[in-house]
């Protein structure tokens, strides 16, 4: 003979009680959009950025940049309810150089010597560092048409130069987006223990 | 309270140099081809090098460190007879791999830089952010250079080995 005890109502009662706690305002959906946006004001800190208009504020003469790269960064969330019942996706991504998808934009490509433009971005150069390098001017038209034959640009310390080649030294790493998401994989982690707690302690009443 | 020996970021930083002075060096090039901090180091004769820099530095301090290793091969690409697909530059990037496919990492104490003195029971872990143990965070192929340079960037993600205990009384 078999005998199978079980107690319904208590389960349905437990059950109950989840579902009113996945209610609850904040709720895990909320809990993670905050997460999202931390991120998002974590990677907008760590993408350096210079006090006057230097060379991050980059883009064409006519499609110039309308702000430094660091202000690029844009949280967009797709899906997601009030009762966490969509799933829900967030993409952060800087709107100066790169589409939703990921696609660096036309307009933040980097062109090579011959003006070809290149499939990265300075931000790509900002995240993973650049070696020495030597610049010149590509030959392209000043504003009073005629061909550029010197580089021009203002130091930080205020001073006009004119060059003709300018030596860069390179450019260190800054690694803002493997930061900002390994620390929101480290977020994450801790939310997700946090919420099975609750769920934890709320089924053993 | 002055903060104990292993949890500094010189004795981690030069830890993990060590490490990778001693296991991993790239072929056919001149010496002291690895560990350039210094961007401006002469490579124009090295057909291979690799630059090392550390992203942020967590370690030791409840959080983790990355550090980038960025490999570079003037031999590989379109224009390279013997390696026109870069497989070079793949070799290298494995050769990475098996040198940090380890266990953990040794802290010294670097407090006398000529003689690092070993730090008891003070390890690195390289442990992505997946939580995978000696797997690397992240690796990127970048665009070669206008002078047709490969290159590689590998993230490696390292963690005190304090930090995964919870005990706060570690840190006292």
């Amino acid at each position: 003979m078999l005998t199978i005890k079980h107690n319904i109502p208590e389960i349905k009662n437990k059950l109950l009680r989840l579902k009113t706690l996945i209610g609850e305002h904040p709720n895990f959906q909320d809990d993670i959009k905050n997460q999202l946006e931390k991120a998002r004001k974590l990677v907008q800190k760590k993408t350096p950025k210079s006090s006057g208009s230097g060379s991050q504020v980059a883009g064409t003469k006519k499609k110039p940049y309308p702000g430094h790269l660091a202000g690029g960064w844009i949280l967009h969330t797709i899906g997601g309810s009030g009762k966490d019942r969509i799933p829900l996706l967030g993409v952060i991504y800087n709107k100066y150089t790169t589409d939703m998808t990921g696609k660096t934009l036309h307009r933040a490509k980097l062109k090579s010597g011959s003006g070809q433009a290149r499939e990265y971005s300075l931000l790509q150069i900002l995240e993973y560092g650049s070696r020495p390098h030597v610049i010149k001017p590509r030959g392209g038209f000043t504003l009073a048409g005629r061909r550029a034959k010197a580089l021009h640009f203002v130091t930080k310390e205020g001073a006009e130069v004119f060059t003709k080649v300018v030596h860069h030294p390179g450019t260190k790493p800054y690694g803002m987006v493997r930061i900002t998401r390994a620390k929101l994989q480290f977020w994450l982690t801790k939310l997700k223990n946090r919420w099975e707690n609750k769920f934890k302690q709320e089924w053993a009443k | 309270m002055s903060v104990a020996e292993s949890r500094k970021k010189r004795n981690i930083e030069s830890s993990l140099l060590r490490f990778v002075n001693t296991n991993f060096s790239v072929p056919n090039s001149l010496t002291n081809n690895v560990n350039l901090r210094d961007r401006t180091f002469d490579v124009s004769k090295m057909d291979y090098w690799v630059y090392i820099d550390f992203l942020n530095d967590g370690a030791g301090k409840k959080s983790f460190t990355l550090v980038q290793f960025t490999i570079f091969s003037r031999v590989g690409g379109r224009q390279s007879g013997g390696d026109r697909y870069g497989d070079k530059l793949s070799e290298l990037a494995e050769l990475l791999h098996n040198a940090m496919h380890v266990d953990s990492i040794q802290i010294y104490d670097y407090s006398t830089k000529t003689s690092p003195t070993v730090i008891a029971n003070a390890k690195i872990i390289v442990r992505n952010s997946n939580g995978k143990m000696r797997e690397p965070d992240e690796s990127t192929e970048l665009e070669p250079d206008a002078n047709g340079v490969l290159s590689i960037a590998i993230t490696y993600r390292l963690e005190h080995i304090g930090d995964l205990s919870r005990a706060v009384a570690y840190y006292d």
